[in-house]
């Protein structure tokens, strides 16, 4: 009798210790099927909501606005694209940075909404990266037989669920060269947040005066 | 064992360096210099944008910039846009089969022998059932096309990446992968044959092709980046390091996250009140 408990106990401890590692990961997993949800409907909102619906572009654009804001974290991917110039810079400064660099992100997609025809994305993996980050690999269809794209969104969690933070296109990641390209501006001691802000400014228009209708 | 591992990767070289020798002196003088600023590189830290030569790779820049506008670019978009999409498939299939030796012995230097196997299928099979690489028929086969060159076998033995280098026509690099193009251009066997056959056109018309091929492909992307960035030199120098480092990974393109860790995306402190 006495053998039996002895031989069972380590066997129900390691049985028990299986099954609250596995509880671990399995709520993990749950999050990751989340992010993967979330850039699949991202993409599906994207094509039947902006660029496959029949809207006139000004309607389109609008809209795509409103899919940035809903699902990327844009006032956390302003802040990393400006790095350390960002304490330097006054509230008012930093607000309209980051309303500016939403709108040039805004517009340069806007100029590639008239390419699409009918070209999908996959959805091809997910994985986490560390506590509360996650990759979503997906490949991107492209125009006139050309190799298709592979394109990975880097995801945080907040509060109220999964956020974009950057993309990751071919290997180049859209936040790591803006914010190199930020800093290398503003190593220039005569080049401050605000002129920063004014030389987008000038970006996003020239953009909006090349839209089409 | 950083120091060892870039040894085993100067033996290599310096296997491979006397294979041929060098008819031009220019050349010679130049993959002299580029080696020289790998060893004085190798030494420093990479931190900030490794660009210690800014002011001549912008000039280099410039005058790239100048010849690509007068001439590379019109022929990318006659290229592009005059042929049809199946003889462009086809110069793009021989094109790479031809470079494909050069891939294969990277293969084989790295030590990756499935790739290496890959790489050697698929020039066996398209070399002669696919026409002399007219048609990729191996990747249906399932052995699917990846690139490898000298740049990457050096970083992979440890070898850091140097400075960044813009180099003439060619364009974005560093100096490790300026000794990598010289060093796969001289192991190239197709190249080798041809010089020594005395094949001029079939060697101007690989070279040409090859250009006007790359820039093609590359019309859209840097199209956008001229649109959207600030000063388009940063932004390719930014992007062209990214890149690499993705290429050397080996991870399905795109796995690489540029070192960044995601907690640099959180911020605790609130943005300041208006």
């Amino acid at each position: 009798m006495m053998r039996w408990i002895r031989w069972i106990a380590p066997v129900l401890m390691v049985l028990v210790s299986v099954m609250a590692s596995m509880q671990a990961p399995a709520a993990a997993a749950a999050d990751l099927e989340k992010a993967r949800a979330m850039v699949a409907e991202v993409a599906e909102q994207g094509v039947r909501e902006v660029v496959g619906a029949n809207v006139p572009q000004a309607e389109k654009i609008e809209r795509f606005r409103g899919l940035f804001d809903r699902y990327f974290d844009m006032p956390s991917i302003a802040r990393f694209v400006l790095g350390r110039s960002w304490k330097d810079a006054d509230a008012a400064q930093q607000a309209r940075f980051v309303e500016q660099f939403r709108e040039l992100n805004v517009y340069t997609w806007a100029r590639r909404f008239k390419d699409y025809n009918g070209q999908k994305l996959a959805v091809t993996g997910v994985q986490a990266d560390g506590d509360a980050g996650a990759y979503v690999d997906t490949m991107v269809e492209q125009t006139e037989g050309q190799k298709p794209l592979s394109v990975r969104w880097r995801l945080r969690m907040r509060e109220d669920g999964w956020r974009v933070v950057d993309l990751i296109v071919e290997g180049v990641s859209m936040a790591i060269t803006y914010r190199s390209e930020y800093s290398a501006a503003l190593s220039d001691p005569s080049v401050t947040v605000g002129r920063l802000n004014d030389l987008i400014r000038l970006q996003v228009d020239q953009m909006k005066a090349q839209q089409p209708s | 064992m950083g120091q060892e591992m870039s040894h085993r990767a100067a033996g290599i070289a310096a296997a491979f360096l006397p294979f041929r020798r060098w008819r031009k002196a220019g050349l010679r003088a130049a993959l002299l210099g580029t080696v020289l600023l790998t060893a004085t590189a190798c030494a420093s830290s990479d931190t900030g944008a490794n660009d210690p030569l800014e002011p001549v790779n912008r000039a280099v820049y410039g005058v790239n910039q100048a010849v690509d506008y007068v001439l590379l670019r019109p022929l990318a978009y006659a290229y592009r846009d005059g042929l049809p999409d199946p003889i462009q498939e086809r110069i793009g299939n021989t094109l790479r089969n031809l470079a494909s030796p050069v891939v294969l012995a990277n293969d084989l230097m790295q030590g990756e022998w499935d790739r290496a196997w890959t790489t050697f299928m698929r020039f066996l099979i398209n070399s002669t059932w696919g026409l002399a690489g007219l048609h990729d028929i191996a990747a249906p086969m399932g052995f699917k096309r990846h690139d490898e060159d000298f740049g990457q076998t050096l970083a992979t033995a440890g070898v850091g990446e140097g400075p960044y280098l813009v180099l003439p026509l060619l364009g974005p690099s560093n100096a490790r992968d300026a000794v990598g193009r010289a060093v796969d251009w001289a192991m190239d066997p197709v190249r080798i044959l041809a010089a020594a056959k005395n094949w001029d056109e079939f060697q101007w018309a690989r070279t040409g092709l090859t250009i006007v091929d790359a820039r093609a492909g590359l019309i859209d992307p840097i199209n956008e980046i001229e649109r959207s960035s600030l000063d388009t030199y940063v932004a390719l120098r930014s992007m062209y390091r990214q890149r690499r480092a993705a290429e050397i990974s080996n991870q399905p393109a795109g796995a690489y996250a540029g070192g960044v860790d995601g907690a640099s995306f959180d911020f605790q402190d609130p943005p300041k009140k208006q």
